[in-house]
């Protein structure tokens, strides 16, 4: 197992797509910071650093599903998934090795957009950093982090059990929009900004189910539950995908 | 005689398409195996069995005598290597980096065997250039050095020469060749260009509708190719009537050349034609190649 991570872990700092990715973070950061100091410069109005924090999550859901799609797709079309079971791998190891390699990259895009995030909001916002305590920001930034890890080990799942095929990229980017379509809608009932919630029944344990134990929910707004309570979701969504994934790639049938 | 791999009644079934239908086969220790047969013949279904890229649906298998169902049998991979369809390479790295992340699969203690493993296959000189950049053949002998990593005792090249230059086919040939002379390594190739698998097999196996039909060595082979005599002559039509007088099996290929199956006397011959006004322009003997054999065997001449 731990040769297999070794070499997967390794070829993550080669991969083209993750450089790109992290690329995106940091553009991604500095346009939204200038944009609204342009916006800022015409309109009266106060920048203060949560706005900076919360920048990423807004792009977080599609950009962990794209870049975990690139990486583990190209793995599987290069043939990289084959040799390693060619090359006296155990099925579990290759398995696992790949989720914890897509948890990796969510890992490393989060430590560099929280990292920008700390030096763009130190420079550009009223306050600096002293608008949030270490403790709210260590609190945000380990939530965000989970909820990244959680989104890119169930993303690696589903190619290493959909064969890296081009539907693949399809369902995996369906997902990331579908369920940034769905997170507008739960938000939306359940947090109405006017009036309060008018679910009941099925629809609201549902919601409120979505909304605080899957993780796609948890970069749509600012943190609301108890931390403990968001870890539990990113922990049983990477439990969920390792058991799922685990069994239908023993049995799956290889090109 | 050791055996690398043996099949008995080895069966693979996708739905109701039956792709291994009780197979046996043979691989000795030390062989160059030609792995022969039409698309769709279940060539790769086999080397996808072998590689553990798939589970058979029934029979059984070993590999350097280990059950396929024994979970040992991972160790009896890692002293495999295998192409199969396309090299398996990381294209954002070198050819270096590449064989480098193969030892760490691999677990090997160091990386001392990279060098002279580009220098076997002659990629020596890649240097800071991406293996995405390289042309189908470099990519083909990374595959093959990656695949040579680790010291195995046994190579499954599936198609090692699909698309590759005239160049490109020899050097990979040649380089099958001295492994195989130089390591001992034993190689299953399945290959489409028949002639060229003639030219380094020592064994061969032919499948068709997932069946061995026939193994042999390259020496029974030979003793079952029909040697012929080629014939260019003046008017084919001529030397036709003489050889029909005398009973003598032949081939008109074209106006001037035909292939005359049997042990001629070439003076004798040569009266004949002369008296009846055929001129002899040249004769030599002729092997019936492994595609004709391939043909006689299977039937048809669908894609081989």
């Amino acid at each position: 197992m731990f040769k297999v991570l070794y070499a997967d872990t390794r070829k993550l700092f080669f991969h083209k797509g993750l450089r790109e990715c992290l690329v995106a973070v940091l553009l991604y950061l500095l346009a939204y910071v200038a944009v609204i100091k342009l916006v800022l410069f015409f309109v009266d109005g106060e920048f203060y650093a949560d706005d900076v924090y919360t920048a990423y999550a807004g792009l977080a859901v599609l950009l962990i599903s794209g870049c975990t799609l690139v990486s583990t797709v190209s793995d599987y079309d290069d043939g990289c998934i084959r040799n390693k079971l060619i090359s006296g791998a155990g099925r579990p190891a290759v398995f696992l090795s790949a989720l914890i390699t897509g948890g990796t990259q969510a890992v490393l895009l989060s430590m560099a957009a929280f990292i920008e995030s700390l030096i763009l909001a130190g420079i550009f916002t009223k306050g600096g950093l002293m608008t949030m305590t270490v403790e709210e920001l260590a609190d945000y930034w380990l939530i965000n982090t989970m909820a990244c890890v959680a989104i890119a080990v169930f993303s690696t799942m589903l190619i290493m059990i959909l064969g890296g095929k081009k539907v693949s990229y399809i369902v995996g980017i369906a997902l990331a929009v579908g369920f940034n379509i769905f997170n507008m809608e739960v938000n939306d009932k359940l947090y109405p900004t006017q009036g309060s919630c008018t679910l009941s029944g099925f629809k609201l344990t549902l919601y409120n189910f979505y909304d605080r134990f899957v993780p796609y929910s948890y970069l749509s707004m600012r943190p609301h539950h108890s931390t403990l309570t968001y870890l539990t979701g990113a922990a049983g969504m990477i439990v969920v995908s390792v058991i799922i994934g685990m069994i239908i790639f023993n049995n799956k049938e290889i090109q | 005689m050791e055996i690398v791999f043996k099949s008995e009644n080895l069966c693979k079934r996708y739905g109701g398409f039956t792709a291994l239908n009780d197979l046996n086969m043979e691989i000795p220790k030390g062989a160059i195996y030609g792995f022969v047969g039409k698309n769709g013949a279940g060539k790769t279904t086999l080397i996808r069995c072998l590689c553990g890229l798939q589970k058979p649906t029934a029979g059984s298998y070993e590999l350097m005598g280990i059950s396929w169902e024994d979970k040992n049998i991972i160790k009896s991979r890692q002293k495999m290597g295998a192409v199969v369809e396309a090299p398996a390479i990381y294209k954002d790295m070198t050819a270096k980096d590449n064989l480098i992340q193969q030892c760490l699969l691999l677990g090997l203690p160091d990386f001392k065997c990279v060098d002279e493993l580009l220098k076997l296959v002659g990629l020596s000189d890649t240097g800071r250039k991406k293996a995405g950049k390289f042309s189908l053949g470099m990519r083909q002998r990374l595959g093959i050095a990656i695949a040579l990593c680790g010291d195995p005792d046994f190579i499954i090249l599936d198609e090692p020469t699909n698309g590759l230059d005239p160049q490109g086919i020899i050097e990979i040939r040649e380089l099958i060749i001295k492994l195989n002379r130089e390591r001992g390594i034993t190689f299953l190739i399945s290959s489409h260009i028949l002639d060229e698998l003639a030219r380094m097999a020592t064994h061969y196996g032919f499948i068709d509708k997932g069946h061995i039909v026939r193994q042999m060595s390259s020496e029974e082979l030979q003793k079952e190719c029909c040697k012929s005599v080629r014939m260019k002559v003046n008017d084919t039509g001529i030397l036709a009537k003489v050889l029909e007088e005398k009973k003598i099996e032949y081939k008109i290929l074209d106006r001037n050349i035909a292939d005359v199956y049997a042990e001629l006397v070439f003076s004798e011959i040569a009266k004949e034609c002369d008296k009846a006004g055929c001129t002899i322009i040249n004769m030599e003997e002729h092997d019936e190649s492994l595609e004709a054999f391939y043909l006689s065997l299977l039937g048809g001449n669908e894609n081989v």
